[in-house]
């Protein structure tokens, strides 16, 4: 039974300065994360979180944590009480319990509690020996075990714990600002919003559709997708935008082979309008060099030239292979590849120029009312917020 | 949605009947087993007796028997793989036309697969088909044609009465109908025809989904696809869906008889498609004989699902294509469409309209409004 999970946070650690605020932030996202379960407690202890467990079913418990942005590892944690036969005690049962049955071990004590009559040196021999007397199969290695049992001797008793599950990294969601993701529906994007999210940005997200060129299908996987983010961070904001209006005005004033880029442009002027009202310090993108047209640094800077914020690009150096085993483990793969009839295309042009000059974009969008677009779809815009979809959730006991 | 709901997608599939809802809800505590040989299971079995005599009186069958099934799907399936078995001892050559219903090819498609041959008789570029075309087809070795009575996309009728009076010429020849669209908008009298096999759909008339039957002519034997318990004389087994069974006896009843009430059915189609092709950039589909409740057309150089979307933006509910054939976002073109010839973009954007005799005309002339403004639309969107 264990009692505890032990919360490691590594990057944290370099940051001199902000460094209580960012404590105070990781432990925010924790409780989020445990929030399912009443019975939990979230406390610090020096350097480390303890999510202390009051019954609460330690594997379910472990899913949604492995998922905050900002842990380096995570231990279940076993207490004894301060009594050498009681430590024995447990230690047999925390090796029982491994998944897989190691076949060498050692056993490592830290001694806080300087009032506990047996030194580190002792009480590892003590409990070394006792495991090695019930686990006829196991020896002992001292340099590269298969387990390590991990004693940790404090004052109000002893923590002992032989796993270390690895943790999501990066930073705690929230500490780098708030940032507006591009979301298409596509893979790259939600995997560059989960890269975003990984160092630490708050993210919000805008879809842009055309209705009725676009079906309603599509806005239905965004929204699960923007759910399955959401499961990384905590419930997410989702802000539908039609294009409709002014995907009809390019058709029927820009050059058909600017057509996409001039589009993109007028997507990024949508996010600058409301940026302000927002808080958005940059905008994030789905783009990966080299993919399509307008994913050229030509294109790229034609886009960029519309806006003052930074944009970000997270997925902008990978291949494509790379970004796909990333949304599988993110989970948004299944969702990004359900089709959908995209009407999109009819607006697509056949030959969309690779390489525009910014000069060539700007002479091609003159006859469009850029002000009043803008203004027509910052009035179409819906918002929503999207809980996080924890299929864990549905097993919760 | 405070704006008005126009459902003109009763191809694909009606709403309950309110007399059937009604009907349902007090059916609900009739539970029994037919086959338990207790009061309680009779009382089922006699509720399962009285629908199925419905039903029959509904296609003006005199003798015959119905199998329910779990829908037309099942249904169609049933005729085709069930007849196989009773007739490759006389030949293994079937006769079917182009347009017919995934649910008919595909069991077509399996047996041809397992060596038999499949004559597909194709449409003209109205969509009918005609009967010289299919008569001609007949070899010495064909044992079954299978040809539907409406055709779900175009409305097309097809000459099933009249192939039934050739066909008595053949005894050897089996004649399965997929009458799945024909039920509760075109008479229907299989008394006078030799139509061996019969399938009906009891969604389609404002019944509950997941429910159908197959008329089989008395003497004609059939293979069950479902093997058990041998319910439905040992045709379909299965404990009978009581329930379902009953919704469908009412609502065939009430549905023959919308259709015998509603004498301006055909003016109505004609006005609506003289309406339709007034609107700039819509062409109309037109069978010679067709069904009074369907008409197919396109809107020049759109997609059809856009169209479905802007209407239904407006509360006006159609279909793009064959509704059962938008597989998740594959959206195959229309094989029906593609045998009569059409070009890849007029398939493309082709919609169907489709209601039954209970919508009102004047439903039907504020839906036009609608399509004539979200034409006008979507025409300027796309620089039409």
């Amino acid at each position: 039974m264990f009692d505890h999970i032990l919360v490691r946070y590594g990057e944290i650690n370099t940051k001199g300065q902000n460094r209580s605020q960012l404590e105070q932030m990781l432990m925010r996202n924790v409780q989020q994360a445990v929030k399912h379960w009443d019975e939990i407690r979230v406390r610090r202890i020096s350097n480390r979180i303890l999510v202390k467990l009051n019954g609460a079913p330690v594997d379910a418990v472990l899913e949604p944590l492995t998922r905050v942005f900002g842990i380096s590892s995570l231990s279940p944690v076993m207490v004894a009480p301060l009594d050498v036969d009681a430590i024995v005690d447990v230690a047999n049962r925390l090796l029982d319990r491994l998944e897989v049955a190691p076949r060498t071990f050692k056993v490592e004590v830290r001694r806080g509690n300087k009032r506990f009559p047996l030194d580190s040196p002792t009480l590892t021999r003590h409990v070394g020996a006792a495991l090695l007397a019930s686990h006829p199969s196991l020896t002992v290695d001292v340099h590269h075990p298969d387990a390590i049992v991990q004693i940790d001797v404090r004052d109000e008793g002893v923590f002992l714990y032989a796993e270390k599950i690895p943790g999501a990294a990066g930073l705690p969601v929230g500490m780098s600002g708030r940032v507006c993701a591009l979301l298409s529906g596509g893979i790259d994007s939600p995997v560059a919003v989960w890269k975003a999210m990984k160092r630490g940005l708050q993210v919000d997200l805008v879809h842009f559709h055309s209705f009725p060129f676009t079906s309603e299908r599509a806005q239905r996987k965004v929204e699960e997708l923007t759910g399955t983010l959401a499961a990384w961070s905590t419930d997410l904001n989702l802000h539908l935008v039609s294009l409709t209006e002014t995907q009809a005005a390019i058709q029927k004033s820009c050059p058909e082979e600017l057509r996409t880029i001039i589009l993109r442009r007028m997507m990024f002027r949508i996010c600058e309008a409301m940026a302000h009202s927002k808080g958005w310090l940059a905008l994030v993108t789905g783009d990966s060099l080299g993919q399509v047209a307008s994913q050229t640094l030509e294109g790229i800077f034609a886009v960029d030239a519309v806006t003052s914020l930074s944009v970000l690009r997270p997925v902008g150096m990978e291949d494509k292979q790379d970004i796909i085993d990333r949304a599988r483990q993110i989970g948004t793969f299944e969702t990004s590849i359900q089709p959908y009839d995209d009407c999109c295309s009819i607006f697509a042009p056949k030959r969309p120029k690779t390489h525009p000059s910014l000069a060539e974009v700007v002479h091609g969008e003159e006859k469009l009312d850029v002000e009043q677009l803008v203004q027509t779809a910052l009035q179409s815009v819906e918002s929503k917020k999207i809980a996080p979809r924890l299929d864990a959730l549905l097993q919760l006991t | 949605m405070s704006q008005e709901t126009i459902y003109l997608d009763y191809a694909a599939t009606a709403p309950l009947q309110d007399d059937v809802k009604e009907r349902v809800t007090a059916m609900l505590d009739v539970f029994g087993n037919p086959s338990s040989l207790h009061r309680i299971g009779m009382d089922a079995e006699a509720n399962l007796s009285a629908a199925r005599e419905s039903v029959l009186q509904a296609l003006g069958a005199r003798q015959g028997r119905l199998v329910f099934t779990g829908g037309g799907t099942e249904a169609n399936n049933l005729a085709v793989q069930g007849s196989a078995p009773h007739l490759e001892g006389r030949g293994r050559h079937i006769i079917t036309t182009a347009i017919e219903h995934p649910a008919v090819h595909e069991p077509l498609r399996a047996l041809s697969a397992r060596g038999w041959e499949v004559t597909h008789v194709r449409p003209d570029a109205n969509g009918d088909v005609s009967l010289a075309d299919v008569v001609n087809a007949i070899r010495q070795d064909t044992v079954l044609v299978s040809m539907m009575h409406v055709n779900n996309e175009t409305g097309a009728i097809l000459p099933v009465e009249e192939l039934s009076r050739v066909l008595e010429e053949y005894p050897k020849i089996r004649f399965h109908v997929d009458g799945t669209q024909a039920l509760g908008k075109i008479p229907v009298r299989l008394a006078n025809t030799s139509i061996d096999l019969y399938t009906v759909s009891a969604h389609k008339i404002g019944a509950l989904k997941g429910v159908g039957a197959l008329y089989v002519r008395q003497g004609v034997r059939l293979e069950p696809i479902l093997y058990g318990g041998g319910q439905e004389a040992g045709t379909r087994s299965g404990t009978e869906n009581v329930l379902g069974a009953d919704a469908f006896g009412i609502a065939a009843a009430i549905a023959v008889e919308n259709v015998r009430l509603d004498k301006d059915a055909a003016q109505t189609r004609q006005w609506f498609i003289d309406e339709l092709e007034h609107i700039p950039g819509w062409t109309v589909r037109k069978p010679k004989s067709a069904s009074p409740y369907i008409v197919n057309a396109s809107l020049a150089g759109l997609r059809g699902e856009v169209i479905v979307h802007a209407l239904e933006s407006k509360g006006v509910f159609v279909s793009s294509g064959s509704a059962c054939s938008t597989a998740r976002g594959k959206q195959k073109r229309s094989h029906v469409l593609e045998a009569m010839g059409l070009s890849t973009e007029e398939i493309d954007a082709a919609v169907r309209f489709s209601w039954h005799p209970g919508t009102n005309k004047e439903d039907l002339r504020k839906a036009l409004v609608v399509v004539r403004e979200q034409s006008e639309w979507l025409r300027s969107m796309v620089g039409a």
